[in-house]
């Protein structure tokens, strides 16, 4: 006589391991929304005041690590040196009067305009407050970045 | 009366010599040395100087440029040796591997060159700091859950490169272990059968510098990393989402898809090649502008 194969434990056991494998998945899917609202959590850095100690004549540059601060006929302009395209820093090119990245070779003016992609937005700019010593004579500037 | 068989010297065809070769040992062991040397080498980095703590390795810590030349160019080893590795068993096609086997195992390769990646941006000097700052720009390019990838694998802007490290040191390498874990199970290595590679990595690390380039201002072109030229060359003409998401990754694709056999491999096989190709062209474009 051939013995009867029991087919319920198979078919239970399949069920329990489809089971355990689904709330496994959902398990992890319910763990991602916390790991991505932790990671993603940042603290807003504090506005850090940069102080130039120089007097710039029209005309003149300083580049900073984070800036480039020009005086212009208008006034004093610090312009980011984060590029608009991808981030990467810019440098100001003397002998052209230009801005310029070293990755893509995007270009700015002295203000942070675009004459040259493949940026296709101006550089961003930084408040500058002028600083002056006690005869009311230009000592520098102040960067707030 | 004959005159005696003379015995022949088999000969092996390209592929047979190019198969016959141990790529996969020779990466295995180039990413120990890896691994070793990275250990030695994060003794005396600090990911909150990052490119400060570089140049104190590379110039003033004691044999510090030797072991980070070791780190460096046995991870080159490893990438190189492991493309060879993955390039022979196409060829060789005689491992039918199910199609979850070949995509764990397939993995292994974009995250080996993620490795490489997280390396060169954490010594943030010119060149890792450019790099770094364009992948998080890529990624943050990507619709809907870009926000999330970059925070979870580089977010340089808000953290520096305090997750570039830890992604670099912990999560890149659970995520590369895991793909290989049960290949590596099956096939073992000897350190024995690479004495040549190991001995040519040592004499590398102690005649040649690992690279790095000092940040000074007035710096007029920065060339990313050689797997990287192709990808930056693209980032010129075409959105950043494109060049760098969807090309890398219809390469990746294909080869994940890659089927075992019949005409659809053929198309497939073509299909990479000529992504090779073009990703050539683009990569040679960028190396002239150097």
């Amino acid at each position: 006589m051939v013995p009867r194969i029991p087919q319920q434990v198979p078919d239970r056991r399949r069920f329990l391991a489809k089971l355990l494998k689904w709330m496994t998945t959902v398990t992890l899917a319910g763990l991602a929304f916390p790991l991505l609202r932790f990671t993603g959590f940042t603290v807003k850095p504090q506005p850090r005041y940069i102080k130039v100690n120089k007097d710039l004549a029209v005309g003149g540059s300083h580049t900073d690590h984070d800036f480039i601060l020009f005086l212009l006929e208008d006034g004093p302009v610090a312009v980011s040196r984060r590029c608009t395209h991808l981030g990467c820093r810019v440098n100001y090119r003397q002998e052209s009067d230009i801005i310029e990245c070293p990755c893509h070779q995007s270009r700015f003016t002295p203000e942070g305009k675009v004459v040259a992609g493949p940026a296709q937005k101006d550089l961003s700019t930084y408040p500058v407050r002028v600083l002056l010593d006690e005869n009311g004579m230009t000592s520098g500037y102040e960067v707030t970045v | 009366m004959t005159t005696p068989p003379v015995f022949d010297r088999p000969t092996f065809s390209l592929k047979e010599k190019f198969i016959g070769i141990r790529w996969g040992g020779g990466a295995l062991v180039s990413l120990y040395i890896s691994v070793i040397s990275g250990v030695i080498v994060a003794l005396q980095y600090n990911p909150a100087e990052p490119f400060y703590s570089t140049t104190v390795i590379e110039l003033i810590a004691p044999y510090g440029s030797f072991w980070r030349s070791m780190h460096y160019y046995s991870s080159q080893a490893f990438l190189l040796l492991l493309i060879c590795h993955l390039v022979a068993v196409v060829w060789e096609n005689t491992h039918y591997y199910s199609r979850s086997t070949w995509v764990r195992l397939t993995m292994s390769l974009p995250v080996a060159i993620l490795l490489l990646f997280t390396g060169y941006v954490l010594r943030d000097d010119a060149t890792g700091e450019a790099a770094g700052l364009i992948a998080e720009n890529i990624m943050l390019s990507v619709p809907f859950i870009g926000e999330w990838m970059n925070s979870l694998l580089l977010s340089i802007t808000d953290n520096g490169v305090k997750r570039v490290y830890v992604n670099h040191i912990a999560g890149l390498m659970v995520a590369g272990g895991y793909c290989v874990w049960p290949h590596l199970r099956r096939y073992t290595t000897r350190w024995r059968s690479h004495v040549g590679l190991t001995c040519a990595l040592l004499l590398l690390s102690v005649f040649l510098t690992a690279p790095i380039e000092p940040q000074h201002f007035g710096i007029t072109h920065i060339a990313g990393p050689w797997f990287f030229l192709g990808l930056q060359e693209a980032l010129r003409y075409v959105h950043p989402f494109w060049a760098g998401i969807v090309l890398p990754g219809i390469v990746v694709a294909a080869l994940l898809k890659l089927p075992h056999k019949g005409k659809a491999r053929l198309i497939y096989l073509v299909c990479i090649g000529l992504w090779l190709v073009f990703y050539g062209v683009l990569s040679a474009i960028s190396f002239m502008r150097i």
